[in-house]
């Protein structure tokens, strides 16, 4: 073993751990569980997005010590990745088992902070320009996330020794003695403040930017992993409200999600850095989430399944797209050209990816996305059915015509690199997740799924 | 609890008037003095942990937040340059507006419900729309890092003008974040001012 990167693979053998024991956790039981004064519980949601968290670190952690460089910043700064990467691992696990809304995004925070450091790891000015925005948008999304919890909280009448017991599931019962008035403050500032961490629009700017100057290990963690755990901590409060008054904050929620949906598709047309354009895609996915939240109900199945398939999609795409910069040492579409003959496996991978992306059939995108168009119609929303139909196809043209001829153009230098299939085989366990899913989802899975949509209840 | 809520938004308007780091700095520090006080005439009870955990919180604001981003290094580096907003009329006369608009807004909020803290919701809404104000307004990263840091100041004197506590765990992790928050900041300060390397090929 390369002696400098054994703090590599202990990371990868972290990462892998984590995750065997996320699945553990995830399919063994359907008890809810609680910990530390009921401070944190492991209830169905909570085991989805454990898996949702820990299976995309694996990819990050091969992606590392196999594909990186030895001149990328990531193996050269390997300490600093190892324990920030480490504590970013840690703090995403803790916020998802966070019973408690308050300590759940304490740990959010932390996974920012953590996060941070990772951005601009080769300590060179753009990306810590990018870092830098990242970091105070996430901390003014954040700060504004808690003055709604204190919001929340004014109104809450029954307190444990005089402690604010803002504990997910517990707080719907009480809520009915919150003044309408905290509550809706509150929950508009939750919304906003996670809004902003999910990049969803009007507060989306900082996205593009630092998932393009971001090393691409780093990108999947805020893409596949972080934005998991900000939507699991916004549908926990959405949820506690959702019980007394089932269309809460609905109408906000499409807005956002329209409207991060169409800026997303007018950035696509005219993108021509391939990582930002995942970038942008992504805010188009937080867009199509948010259109699901809106709805609750069955679409809510809808957002769990786009969730699982859009963190595979994610950490794919961003990965292949480190591999192919490393490789080809660009990310602009122009000069990216017929990879499936330089790269023919790398580029499989990305074009499989790129299918789920764009929601062929029979990606699990696809049925997600048919969920919660036919929830969109059955509950009478004809003007954003038909909006969300126009910037999908929008994007679906936009991305392909930007996307597939990196594939199957013609390279510019006929030199085919040899590939080892080794390092590729935590992305070809990806690849295989996303086609099971797709063509059909395992019973287990199937449960955790219908589980966590109806609210994390066994 | 009035007068430390008023004495908070001045602490926020000093820095407008007086365009420099120290007084930028000691600010945020009249701020944290002003929500200590709010708090410990409010919810302090010796007899509960969570208590004493808030009170060194408040501490950490006072004292450890502030010397942390006035080293003298950092204060060479950001004083001679510094403007939190650039003084000027119409700087000012934004800020007044930001403060008028906060009042209002007290005021409306405690019409619909008279038992909410009118005077904690100005100050809280003056530092959220200040920060804004500053954050639209201003690239530098040093004028945004007192913007922040105004921001969670004004956070914090609403939640401790709360009747309750928050729990014991909550309140030792709002304190990590604020440490850690200043440490980035402080780091971030110091990269900016020149520890930059050029980009590698």
């Amino acid at each position: 073993m390369n002696e400098k990167r054994r703090s590599l693979w202990l990371t990868l053998a972290a990462a892998a751990g984590a995750a065997a024991v996320a699945a553990f956790v995830a399919f063994s039981s359907t008890e809810t569980m609680t910990f530390v004064d009921e401070f944190f519980a492991v209830d169905a949601r909570a085991r989805l997005f454990l898996l949702l968290v820990n299976v995309p670190f694996v990819g990050v952690a091969a992606h590392v010590l196999f594909r990186s460089s030895a001149l990328s910043a990531v193996v050269r700064e390997r300490r600093a990745f190892v324990v920030f990467g480490l504590s970013f691992l840690a703090a995403c696990n803790l916020s998802v088992l966070s019973h408690h809304l308050m300590l759940s995004w304490v740990f959010l925070e932390l996974s920012t902070f953590a996060a941070f450091p990772l951005i601009f790891i080769g300590r060179e000015a753009r990306p810590f320009g990018a870092a830098w925005r990242y970091l105070i948008v996430s901390t003014v999304g954040l700060a504004l996330v808690f003055l709604g919890l204190l919001f929340i909280s004014f109104g809450v009448e029954e307190v444990a020794h005089r402690e604010v017991m803002l504990f997910a599931e517990t707080l719907a019962p009480r809520m009915g003695a919150t003044a309408a008035l905290w509550r809706k403050l509150g929950v508009f500032l939750v919304v906003f403040g996670y809004g902003t961490k999910l990049g969803l629009a009007p507060m989306y700017s900082w996205l593009p930017e630092t998932y393009d100057q971001a090393p691409g290990s780093v990108t999947t963690m805020l893409a596949a992993m972080q934005s998991n755990v900000v939507l699991l901590a916004l549908l926990r409060v959405l949820e506690a409200y959702r019980t007394i008054e089932p269309t809460f904050v609905s109408t906000e929620l499409l807005v956002m999600g329209i409207a991060s949906m169409g800026v997303s598709a007018l950035h696509i047309v005219k993108e021509t850095n391939i990582k930002r354009l995942l970038a942008h895609a992504a805010i188009n996915h937080a867009g199509v989430i948010a259109i699901g939240l809106a709805l609750g109900d069955t679409a809510t199945y809808g957002v769990m399944l786009y969730l699982v398939s859009n963190t595979v999609v994610k950490a794919l795409l961003f990965l292949s797209t480190s591999a192919i910069k490393e490789t080809q040492g660009t990310r602009m579409l122009s000069e990216l050209r017929g990879l499936i003959q330089s790269m023919p496996y790398t580029a499989l991978i990305f074009l499989v990816g790129t299918f789920a992306l764009l929601g062929f059939a029979p990606f699990a995108t696809f049925i997600a996305e048919i969920v919660i168009l036919q929830q969109l119609l059955s509950t009478g929303h004809v003007a954003v059915f038909v909006a969300f139909v126009v910037i999908a196809t929008i994007v679906f043209m936009a991305t392909g015509r930007a996307l597939l001829p990196t594939v199957w153009g013609e390279p510019k230098e006929a030199v085919v690199r040899r590939e080892s299939l080794w390092p590729l085989l935590p992305k070809l366990l990806l690849i295989a997740a996303l086609v099971v899913l797709g063509l059909w989802i395992p019973e287990p899975l199937n449960r955790l799924l219908l589980s966590a949509a109806a609210g994390g209840a066994p | 609890m009035t007068w430390p809520s008023v004495l908070a938004v001045v602490a926020l308007l000093l820095p407008v008037f007086i365009g420099s780091w120290g007084v930028s700095v000691l600010a945020l520090s009249v701020q944290a003095v002003c929500g200590a006080w709010i708090g410990f005439h409010h919810e302090f009870d010796s007899s509960h942990l969570g208590s004493w955990i808030a009170l060194g919180d408040a501490a950490l604001r006072v004292v450890l937040g502030p010397a942390l981003l006035s080293l003298p290094s950092l204060a060479r580096k950001e004083g001679a340059r510094f403007e939190l907003l650039p003084v000027n009329m119409g700087h000012w006369l934004a800020v007044g507006a930001v403060v008028f608009a906060a009042v209002a807004l007290g005021r409306q909020i405690h019409a619909i419900d008279p038992e909410a803290p009118a005077a904690a919701i100005t100050t809280t809404a003056s530092c959220v729309m200040f920060a804004f104000l500053v954050l639209s307004l201003k690239g530098q990263i040093a004028s945004q890092a007192i913007a922040i840091l105004m921001l969670e100041n004004g956070v914090f004197v609403f939640e401790n003008s709360l009747e309750h506590h928050l729990p014991t765990a909550v309140q030792i992790g709002l304190s990590v974040v604020y440490v850690i928050t200043v440490v980035c900041f402080r780091q971030a300060l110091v990269f900016a001012a020149g520890v930059a390397k050029e980009p590698s090929a």
